[in-house]
């Protein structure tokens, strides 16, 4: 068991020293514990992926119930909004459930519990892989290896309690990954980035002007690009390559610093598409078309035990049109961002397929790209289509920021990871 | 000397140091015998709110009584529980399942709309008129007069006065009000510049701008004067200059013709432009109070406005407030439709004096100038 875990470790340490040494996509192809599992890179980080290097997800509904899978083939047809009003959801008997849209990973009848590895017997007998007693599952709107798409997104971030279930990293306790407008920053537990300063040194004097070291407890230990270096008075310090760590005091965060210091990036972000710009508004930088009008991407979610997602095509309509009405009204308040035929796919940004029209009667389904009376390409990011509001009347507006019913399901403009305002 | 003597002893060059630290600022700041000629005056917004006429249970100004909600609206309209099934929200009340806070022009409410019975309201002279006859850029409207006898213009108190959520205790209201304190989205700095006389200059130049730093309160409501509030450069377009006057203390600008600023409002950062703002602030020794006035754009407005609370916890109904918003509305006639386009509006403000760093005064009194009352250039938007 603790060799499986160490392999696991190794791997994603392997997988790191890879990545920053600029191999691009790495797949650790390995079937630890006998789990099908890979590890797959994404922008968010590494994550455990399938086989086929589709990102798994865990659920947090199921944190307080390790080893059961809450996720079901059950359609429920209401829900209870925050007032606690019971409310009928539109199209019900066409409503999907769980597993419709979260595949459990399942195991054959021989597959064993290894290590962090275990086994989780569904209601119908199937047996589901978990990691750490977290079920695994795989998210239908994710559709290439490196999809993060399985996440609602709403202008508080992104909501639905799935989350990627990330690979371990090798870092020393109490430094993750947080994403930064460079790419991946290396940061502390609580989010606060890293820093690293130019030049050779590698003991700064004067740095703790204007920020901390990293301090690393006498204990620590490290390995792989990591180190520790002596400071002084016996104070230890942190080192990514070679290079001591600084970090903000608390509550002093997103100041501006001086010159000669800069992110502690691990992994550098794929950018977005040449199409598109970004501007400085009141939510932080957000994305742009190139003349600067926001561009927006559409989320749902629903009241219900399983949280589920309205977003897909084959949704209901009612989710669209309560926020724009009609399909022709809503295409003209929210205007599709198409993709040219040469478009293709950078980092988190793809070129999807869509209905045109999303529907026909607002109390039926949204189409499916294939069953629509046309379709066109666009783009999207996160495997949601991009839209420009017809209201912003001029560049770095976000009127459109925020128009969403109280489960938080609507339009938000996308803002570049790391970048939002202080509200 | 025990360790605990020297302890303490070694501290007390650290207490000074704190006290000095305290008192810099204070000295700087507090009103001195010997200003110079010519300076200027800092102040920081503490509280921004609507300001109506009311009443202890709105007997006198809202006699028909108080708005529903889309709950209550729905549920007595006919059809209305097949439409709820059909859409699965209560705000789903347009033809085709619209919300009420996106598609308000579609929905048509069955209680009728609580109409304001009351001549009185706070306010500033927006349009010029006595009587409220239309002009060029305004519609006609039935003028208050303030408790000073004035007549003035506030028509957002025909939309919001008889909505339970905008009364003194109500939910709105409160939360607001928390939110103009806490968020720095809601920080906005005046700087009164080129100031001989505090109590009596016939020019200065004001400069409006959002804040980029918090407010510190030493209890609930009193907010501590003198402390260094920036002007958030990263914006410049919520930088707007113009020209006023101070009266026997009272300050009285020109109205800027597009004030834009940031707002964080019931939790959604968004954004406000008045147009023609103005203010007249009664300035004391630490701070000011006064009204912000101006003609609220609805398109702007009703982009924040419409993404607040849902009706449940007013109770209101968006529908009926956007039409009475519309119907009200009497500044920005759009010349080919005749309707107007923004709503006259005073929100009663607090401030306390503060150090603004970076005001450069000398530099805006030449834009504006050179402007002749516009804003600075919104060129260059960036950090």
């Amino acid at each position: 068991m603790r060799m499986i875990r160490t392999k696991l470790i190794q791997a994603g340490v392997a997988l790191g020293f890879l990545l920053t040494m600029g191999a691009g996509h790495a797949v650790e192809p390995a079937a630890w514990g006998g789990a099908p599992v890979t590890v797959q890179m994404t922008e968010d980080g590494p994550v455990l992926a399938t086989a086929s290097g589709m990102t798994l997800y865990t659920w947090t509904q199921e944190d307080s119930s390790p080893g059961k899978a809450l996720c079901a083939n059950k359609r429920y047809t209401e829900g209870r909004d925050p007032f606690s009003n019971v409310v009928p959801f539109p199209n019900a008997e066409h409503r999907r459930t769980c597993i419709d849209k979260w595949r459990p990973l399942l195991a054959d009848a021989k597959a064993a519990p290894q290590g962090p590895w275990s086994l989780v017997k569904r209601d119908d007998g199937a047996l589901q892989w978990a990691y750490e007693r977290h079920p695994l599952y795989s998210s239908i709107k994710d559709r290439a290896p490196g999809d993060v798409n399985g996440q609602g997104y709403t202008r508080l971030g992104f909501i639905g309690g799935w989350r990627p279930a990330f690979a371990p990293l090798g870092f020393p306790p109490g430094v993750k990954l947080v994403r930064q407008p460079e790419g991946l920053v290396l940061a502390t537990g609580d989010g606060r980035p890293l820093f690293l300063r130019h030049g050779p040194q590698r003991i700064c004097d004067g740095c703790a002007d204007e920020l901390e070291p990293l301090r690393a407890a006498a204990v620590a230990h490290v390995q792989g690009d990591w180190s520790v270096l002596e400071i002084g008075n016996g104070r230890r310090q942190f080192a990514y390559k070679g290079r001591a760590l600084f970090v903000s005091p608390l509550g002093m965060e997103g100041r501006e610093l001086g010159a000669g210091w800069a992110p502690a990036v691990w992994r550098r972000s794929a950018g977005h598409p040449t199409e598109f710009s970004t501007r400085f508004t009141v939510i932080g930088d957000v994305y742009t078309t190139k003349e600067g009008m926001a561009l927006y991407v559409f989320s749902c979610g629903s009241f219900t035990g399983d949280a589920l997602s309205c977003d897909d095509p084959g949704d209901a309509a009612a989710y669209w049109a309560l926020h724009c009405g009609k399909a022709e009204v809503c295409a003209k308040l929210w205007r599709l961002v198409r993709a040219p035929k040469a478009a293709r796919p950078v980092g988190d940004w793809s070129v999807v397929d869509v209905a045109v029209p999303l529907y026909g009667d607002t109390t039926g389904s949204t189409y499916l790209p294939a069953e629509a009376p046309s379709r066109v390409k666009a783009w999207a990011w996160r495997g949601r289509p991009l839209y420009t509001f017809a209201d912003d009347g001029e560049p770095g507006q976000v009127l459109g920021h925020g128009r969403e019913n109280a489960t938080g399901s609507g339009f938000n403009a996308i803002i570049v990871p790391g970048s939002e305002v202080q509200r | 000397m025990d360790g605990a003597q020297r302890l303490k002893r070694r501290r007390r060059p650290l207490r000074w140091l704190w006290v000095g630290a305290v008192a810099a600022p204070l000295t700087f700041a507090a009103p001195t015998f010997s200003r110079p000629p010519s300076h200027a005056i800092g102040l920081v917004i503490t509280s921004w709110h609507y300001d109506f006429y009311q009443t202890p249970g709105g007997k006198e100004e809202c006699p028909d009584g108080f708005d529903h909600d889309d709950k209550q609206q729905l549920r007595a309209t006919k059809d209305g529980d097949e439409q709820f099934k059909k859409y699965g929200a209560y705000e789903g009340r347009g033809p085709d399942g619209e919300s009420s806070h996106y598609f308000p022009w579609l929905i048509k409410d069955v209680f009728p709309f609580p109409e304001l019975r009351t001549e009185k309201s706070v306010g500033l002279n927006l349009d010029g008129t006595n009587d409220g006859r239309a002009t060029d850029k305004t519609c006609a409207h039935d003028k208050f007069t303030s408790p000073e006898g004035e007549r003035v213009d506030n028509q957002m108190a025909r939309v919001l006065s008889c909505t339970p959520a905008w009364r003194p205790d109500g939910f709105s209201r409160e939360f607001i009000g928390q939110e103009f304190e806490h968020s720095p989205l809601n920080r906005l700095v005046v700087e009164i510049a080129g100031v001989d006389d505090d109590r009596n200059d016939p020019d200065v130049v004001v400069t409006i701008a959002k804040g980029r730093d918090k407010l510190l309160a030493s209890s609930p409501g009193k907010f501590v004067p003198y402390l260094f509030q920036r002007i958030d450069e990263r914006y410049p377009r919520f930088i707007n200059t113009t020209h006023g006057k101070i009266v026997d203390g009272v300050l009285t600008t020109d109205p800027i013709p597009v004030m834009d600023r940031s707002v964080l409002w019931v939790t959604h950062p968004g954004e406000q432009r008045l147009r023609d703002a103005r203010l007249r602030l009664k300035l004391t020794d630490d701070g000011a109070e006064g009204y912000f006035a101006g003609y609220e754009d609805l398109k702007i407005w009703w982009s924040m406005y419409g993404k607040g609370v849902p009706g449940q916890l007013g109770p209101f109904s968006y529908a009926g407030q956007y039409g009475a918003a519309m119907r009200y509305a009497d500044g920005f006639k759009d010349p080919a439709t005749g309707q107007c386009r923004a709503i006259s509006t005073t929100y009663k403000v607090t401030a306390v004096r503060a150090l603004i760093p970076n005001g450069s005064t000398q530099d805006r009194s030449r834009q504006v100038a050179q402007s002749g009352g516009s804003r600075p250039s919104d060129a260059g938007v960036r950090r």
